[in-house]
Parts: structure tokens; C-alpha cells; sequence
């Protein structure tokens, strides 16, 4: 038993104490460090975000390319317009490339028919993914994170039946283990043109609110990332079409509706730069978009481009239930002032084909 | 001594006791309204029964809506939104071929209209129930009072359902109380616009977050897609501020057409402005005592002036 001593305040200790005393003190030191270097880890984790490294960026096949093309078909050529416009821009080999892992995003998140217009077309979606089978991709992924229940969705809006006897595979992925923190302000410029030379300068909605963002990883390894939306009206961001197509590619999207949904999409435009876009107007939902039931009107057009402002702004055109002109959705207002792309269609080289087959 | 405090209109007891008295009596109203919403579902319509759950109908709030709806639901709280109350419909019960019913109560019947005419087409095929309806292939939508009531087939085949929507519709209109008359501020719209066009806006007309509050509709006289706005504002003094931004905005170069430059129109209202914009046509903005006026989409400022004019001696 070991001799009982006399500390300063007089009080007796026992040096059984003093030795778990100092037991304790090293434990409680030990987890304060041990709790200290996993909170250090966090910033650590918060702090690797996250760049797509291997993304092909867009690049006109020649200077004579057009920015724009717009080939109209019927029912029985969706897949073959599909096909002309992307012939038209060099072809799908100028995009996708030999074991090229590639990721289309489609709209394909709601229980909804093909003829109610919410997804895209399966004709469409289909004869995109054999195109990118045709170019030697070696995997192909098509993502969405869907709203209603995935699989009913995928079945009824028809993407089930697009992909049926390809090597596509249909992701919703609605886990964050699937997903990489990315840094959205990195990627915004800091400045906006104003007349003078410095410009007026920006701050980007995700800095100033502190809205962390994830997108999925299989868009972060891509080689090729296709954006493949249907033009829809959008009760919240007017138009739904390439840039607001994005939202279904991310994890955290109620910060978007909270803090400024406009500014949010054009600065997620600034990051994800989509080698090709594919926009769907054999269909258009005109009312109650995006999930509808809506109108719907029958474009019967297939559009590609590389430019989502030049696209959508060109495709407000077949919003004509309400008349949506490019200068009301306030993304594409401030993509183009943020040089993501043209909003003003006059300034581009557009090719519209009609009556066209494959 | 007690009592005298608590009677006392001053006193801090008795400005309590009115504070809890107006909380209970709020949120007595609210389980009313949601209350009502759920017993106009009928436990069958037709062929169709209710399909049960624990949570069956279930209740939506302002604070829970997005779960519902997703992004949708920022544009519902633009109107004023208190609760939703949503149901499932189907021939067995059971099952994933559905008839879905959301019944969305607004603050007051000029917002549930409000709502209802922005996602209203003037294509619409308008039927009568409640204070007014319409149905589409896969839809059926209405409004009475303070409610805005939403219907769509969600199946693969909606044939069997298609029938059954108007009998579900009018035994839900039945039920529901409030006024089926046009809101009164739509009568600040001048004759002319097209049928079904009219619409009351709380946010962001022509594009801009600070004109709000207003009724606009679709004069085909001014052109195919022309379209007047009135934004009513709170005092002379605060649509003139409105005013100033507009016109600020159609005098930036960014907003004219090529070779268009923004030019006062001299006897429209207390100041009044026209340009030939990029991209909404001929615009025409004046401002009118608390009124915001403006035209968008004219094919020119002489099809567009007759509109204006006939708004601003009318809003007076």
C-alpha cells in the first residue's frame, strides 16, 4: 500500500490518486487531442474539393460549326433528329472518344408519360446512347436524381425502355457517399463587365450564403458529359432546359430554392461545363412545369450546341403559351453577363433544318 | 387588484392574455382550414377509393411543402400558402396507378386565383365547378375561395381515370366554402385582353424582381404575344421609385435593339417611356399614381398606346 503524502492544500493524498489523477489528465488530454485532430480533419475534408479532371471541354468541331443546330422531324424521327443535329456539329466522334466513360443526364425524374412532356424523349435519349455506344465509349451512365420513386419513374417516362439492349445504365443517385464536395465559387469570375475597364465586381451566391454543393462522381471522373433535357416551363426558374437541367446532377438543392435559385443555376454553369448538349423539343410542356400534367405542344424538333445560354435563350421560343423570353429567366440574364455564353441569338451562326430524316 | 390589471388595455397581463388569445385563435383557424381541406376528400368517388395510409391525406405546410413539391414550392409561397392537403386515388385503394388530389389553401381567394390563372393556359378548356375550372388529358384544376385544387393522373393507362375526374372535382368543390367571384383587383385590366389571359401576379412581372403585386393579360390587338401589366404598389411615391428602376433598365443599352433607343412619350400618365427592345418586342411603361403600367411584346408603340393609355384612365 503506498505511503499516503501531503499535498499544498494540506489535504491528504493518496499517491494511488495522484497516479489516477494523471491518468485521467493524460486520457482527457489524449481525447481533447484525439477530438481536436478529427474536427481538424473535417476543415481538412471541407477544404478537398473536388475538380471534374478528365471532363472533355465543349470545342466547336471548325470556325464554320454552327453554335446552334435545330433540325425539326415527326413522331417516327425523333431519334433519326437526333442524330442529324449532332451530324451537323462534326458528328458524335468530335465528342465522345474510344473507352471515353460517359455521362448523359436526361430528364427522367418523374412518373410521367412521354406524352406529358416532364422527361425526355426515349426516342431522343435512345438513339444518344447507341451514338455514344457507336464512338467506342466504354461505360455509359445516365443520371438523374429523380423526385418520385426512381424506379417508377425510369419505367414510366419511358428511360427503362430507351436504354433497354445498350450498356447504358440508369443512376439516381439520391446517397451522398455517391457524390464529391466541389468548390462552385472557384469556378465563378470575380467580375462583371459594366462598361469600365475593371468591371463590377461579383460575389458569387455560394460564397455569400456558404452553400456547400456535391455532384455525383460519375460526372466528376467523366470523359464526356452530355446534358440531354426537354424544354419545360418552371413554376420557380421560369424555363427548365441545359442550365437548370444541372439540378438533377447535384446533392444539395434546397439551398438553391432558399437562397437565389437564378443565381445558383448560373454559377453551377460556371463549374460544369457539358461537352455536348442535346436539347429535346420534339415535345414542350408550356404549363405547371416541370413535373406538369401541363399543356403540351408539339415542336417535333431535336437542337445540339455546346452553348446552354445560346440554347435555352433560343429555345424560350417554344414557351409560347406564355410567351418567355430570353430576358425574364434571370440565369441566363446573368450567365450571359457572367460570359458563360450568348444569350443574344442574333449574334450566333444558327442552322434550322426541317423535314429532315436521319 | 389583479383583475384590474388583467382588464386594463395597458397592462403587460393584459396585452398577454391578447397575444395567446390571437395565437389560439390563429392556429384554431389553421386547423379549421386544414380541417376543411380534408373533409372535402371523399373516402370514394366513383370507381375510386381513397388509398390508405398512417399518414393519409397528408398535410403540407409552408415549412414542409418542398418535400412535397420540390423547387416548385418557392413559387407557391409567393401566394401566400398556409397548407396543403394531399390524397391518392385509385380503383382498388391500393397500387401505383393513381389519381392524385392536392388541395392548396392560400391566405385568401385572390391568391388561390392567383396562383390557379399563372398555371392556367388560354388554351384552356374551361368547365364549371367551384368558381372555375379546367381539364387537360391528364389534368383537372380549380379554385374556389381561398383554394386552389390540383388533379392529375399519374398512370400508365389514364383512360379509366379520365371519367372519373369531373366527379371527383365537383364532389370536392362541394365542399369546400369561400367565394367563387373574380378577385376585384382583376377589374384593373382594360377590356380587350384575351379570354382565360388574365392573370393576378405577386412577383417578379416582366422579369423584374421589383415590379410585384400586379395583374397582367395578353392584348392580341398589340400583337400576338403583346401583354399588359398593372403593378399596384403601396403609395405614389413607391411606384415612382419602380418606375425610376424600369426605366433605368430600358435605357441600358443591353436592352435596346439594334439601333433602338429609349424615348419619353410626352401625355401618358405622369411619365411614360417606349423602346424597341432585344428581346420583348415594343415596350411601353408608365407610371400612374400608385400604378406601375406597362406593355410588353407590342408589335409597335402605336399598336401598344391605345392598350396603355385605356389602363392608366382606367386604374384611376
Amino acid at each position: 500500500m503506498a505511503d499516503p503524502t501531503t499535498n499544498t492544500t494540506g489535504k491528504v493524498s493518496d499517491p494511488s490518486e495522484t497516479a489516477a489523477s494523471r491518468r485521467k489528465f493524460l486520457e482527457v488530454a489524449g481525447g481533447t487531442a484525439l477530438l481536436g485532430g478529427l474536427y481538424g480533419l473535417t476543415w481538412l475534408q471541407k477544404d478537398t474539393f473536388d475538380r471534374p479532371r478528365n471532363l472533355r471541354a465543349p470545342v466547336k468541331a471548325s470556325a464554320t460549326t454552327p453554335d446552334i443546330v435545330c433540325v425539326e422531324g415527326n413522331p417516327q424521327s425523333y431519334g433519326d433528329i437526333t442524330e442529324r443535329a449532332i451530324n451537323e456539329l462534326g458528328g458524335i466522334e468530335k465528342f465522345v472518344k474510344k473507352g471515353d466513360r460517359v455521362v448523359i443526364t436526361p430528364n427522367m425524374g418523374w412518373m410521367r408519360t412521354p406524352e406529358q412532356a416532364a422527361a425526355t424523349h426515349p426516342d431522343v435519349l435512345r438513339r444518344l446512347v447507341q451514338l455514344c455506344e457507336r464512338a467506342g465509349a466504354s461505360k455509359i451512365t445516365c443520371i438523374d436524381y429523380t423526385l418520385d420513386d426512381w424506379k417508377m419513374a425510369f419505367e414510366i417516362c419511358g428511360a427503362n425502355k430507351a436504354v433497354q439492349g445498350t450498356k447504358a445504365q440508369l443512376l439516381s443517385p439520391t446517397e451522398v457517399s455517391l457524390y464529391k464536395a466541389v468548390d462552385i465559387p472557384s469556378a465563378v469570375p470575380k467580375f462583371i463587365p459594366d462598361g469600365t475597364p475593371a468591371g463590377k465586381p461579383y460575389d458569387p451566391r455560394h460564397h455569400f450564403n456558404q452553400i456547400d454543393q456535391h455532384i455525383p462522381r460519375e460526372i466528376m471522373e467523366a470523359d464526356c458529359f452530355i446534358v440531354n433535357p426537354v424544354v419545360k416551363d418552371h413554376e420557380a426558374a421560369v424555363i427548365t432546359i441545359a442550365m437548370k437541367k444541372l439540378m438533377g446532377c447535384i446533392w444539395n438543392r434546397k439551398d438553391y430554392h432558399r437562397y437565389g435559385l437564378h443565381d445558383c443555376i448560373a454559377e453551377l454553369n460556371c463549374f460544369i461545363k457539358p461537352t455536348l448538349i442535346v436539347t429535346d423539343a420534339t415535345r414542350a410542356l408550356q404549363t405547371r412545369g416541370p413535373k406538369g400534367p401541363g399543356e403540351v405542344t408539339t415542336p417535333h424538333k431535336v437542337l445540339a450546341g455546346i452553348d446552354p445560354v445560346a440554347l435555352d435563350s433560343y429555345c424560350c421560343q417554344f414557351l409560347t403559351v406564355k410567351g418567355i423570353t430570353p430576358d425574364v429567366v434571370n440565369h441566363l440574364v446573368l450567365a450571359n453577363s457572367l460570359g458563360r455564353g450568348q444569350i443574344d441569338i442574333s449574334q450566333l451562326n444558327v442552322k434550322e433544318i426541317s423535314g429532315a430524316k436521319g | 387588484m389583479l383583475f384590474r390589471a388583467i382588464v386594463n388595455p395597458r397592462s403587460r397581463p393584459f396585452r398577454s392574455l391578447l397575444t395567446l388569445a390571437c395565437l389560439m385563435a390563429l392556429a384554431g383557424a389553421g386547423r379549421q382550414a386544414s380541417a376543411d381541406a380534408k373533409a372535402a376528400l371523399p373516402a370514394t368517388s366513383g370507381n375510386l377509393k381513397m388509398v390508405h395510409s398512417p399518414t393519409s391525406p397528408q398535410l403540407f405546410n409552408p415549412g414542409t411543402l418542398e418535400n412535397h413539391i420540390d423547387g416548385e414550392a418557392q413559387a407557391v409561397k409567393q401566394y401566400g400558402f398556409k397548407s396543403c392537403t394531399y390524397a391518392e386515388y385509385s380503383p382498388t385503394g391500393t397500387g401505383t396507378q393513381l389519381l392524385t388530389v392536392d388541395i392548396y389553401e392560400m391566405n385568401t381567394p385572390q391568391d388561390a386565383f392567383g396562383y390557379y390563372s399563372h398555371q392556367r393556359s388560354d388554351n384552356a378548356k374551361i368547365v364549371k365547378v367551384g368558381a372555375e375550372g379546367y381539364v387537360e388529358p391528364t389534368a383537372f384544376n380549380f379554385w374556389k375561395g381561398p383554394y386552389y385544387v390540383k388533379m392529375a393522373i399519374t398512370a400508365s393507362n389514364p383512360g379509366p381515370f379520365q371519367p372519373q375526374m369531373p366527379k371527383l372535382a365537383q364532389a370536392i368543390a362541394a365542399k369546400l366554402t369561400g367565394s367563387t367571384d373574380l378577385p376585384a383587383i382583376m377589374k384593373l385590366l382594360p377590356p380587350g385582353y384575351k379570354p382565360l389571359s388574365n392573370q393576378y401576379q405577386r412577383s417578379d412581372i416582366a422579369g423584374q424582381s421589383y415590379i410585384n403585386n400586379g395583374v397582367t393579360g395578353k392584348y392580341p390587338s398589340a400583337g400576338q404575344q403583346a401583354e399588359l401589366f398593372i403593378a399596384i404598389y403601396a403609395s405614389p411615391a413607391a411606384a415612382k421609385q419602380a418606375y425610376t428602376k424600369y426605366h433605368t433598365y430600358l435605357s441600358a443599352p443591353a436592352t435596346a435593339a439594334l439601333g433602338a433607343k429609349a424615348a419619353d412619350i410626352k401625355g401618358l400618365g405622369e411619365s411614360a417611356i417606349g423602346l424597341k427592345t432585344k428581346f420583348s418586342g415594343q415596350v411601353v411603361a408608365a407610371l400612374s399614381g400608385k400604378y406601375l403600367i406597362g406593355m410588353r411584346k407590342a408589335t409597335s408603340q402605336a399598336a401598344a398606346l391605345p392598350i396603355v393609355k385605356a389602363a392608366v384612365a382606367h386604374a384611376k
